[in-house]
């Protein structure tokens, strides 16, 4: 290894390291989470784990998808509601599907819709389950997991 | 959908989710969602049934 190589990966266990790795270096843990929050799975795609990333990308716009078809609640910090500072925390959590859907589309829920109660919450775990792959990501760029 | 296919619709993909995140052997993700998906169902089919028993509140009036 020459010795640039040697300092891109400073701080990196070789082992945590596989072929499909597409970043190193001392950014490498904190791209792959800011990715990760991002793109859901996009963490785990630039760590080589592709297979997971791909899973973990279908289950959670499966999930974000799932909650916009029953017209479920996109979270905003409401005045005088604590509760919802930590709620629209969560559903941020989903990255640019949040954005997309907030931004983009315009995207509120309906509630009056039957399945209110239900879209708001597999929007708002979309959003927590990805805040996992964001952790997930740190540890396996940082060699903790494999 | 219904109510129990929302469910486990939920069940499935969280399941699924933390057999993929916690788990590397095919056989043991096999296994730990198994675990999780039908320990959610059940759970939910079991409190479902435990709140049956309770008494029902009168319905909420219409504005």
């Amino acid at each position: 290894m020459s010795e640039a190589e040697d300092r891109a990966t400073a701080g990196v266990p070789s082992e945590s390291r596989t072929p499909g790795d597409a970043i190193a270096g001392a950014w490498r843990a904190p791209l792959a989470a800011a990715l990760a929050w991002l793109l859901p799975g996009a963490g785990h795609f630039v760590l080589g784990k592709r297979g997971r990333a791909l899973a973990f990308c279908a289950i959670v716009v499966a999930c974000a998808a799932i909650g916009c078809l029953l017209q479920g609640r996109l979270d905003s910090i409401q005045p005088n509601d604590p509760l919802s500072v930590i709620a629209t925390l969560a559903s941020l959590g989903s990255g640019v599907v949040h954005l997309v859907l907030k931004y983009v589309t315009g995207y509120e829920g309906s509630i009056v819709a039957a399945g209110y109660e239900y879209g708001t919450t597999f929007l708002r775990t979309a959003g927590i389950l990805n805040f996992l792959l964001v952790l997930d990501s740190l540890d396996i760029a940082r060699g903790r997991k494999g | 959908m219904s109510h129990f296919g929302l469910m486990a619709t939920y069940a499935f993909l969280v399941a699924l989710f933390f057999a993929i995140l916690w788990k590397r052997n095919r056989r043991e993700q096999a296994k730990l969602f198994l675990q999780l998906f039908l320990g959610m169902m059940g759970g939910a089919l079991v409190l479902a049934w435990l709140m049956y028993m309770l008494p029902s509140a009168p319905p909420a009036p219409i504005p």
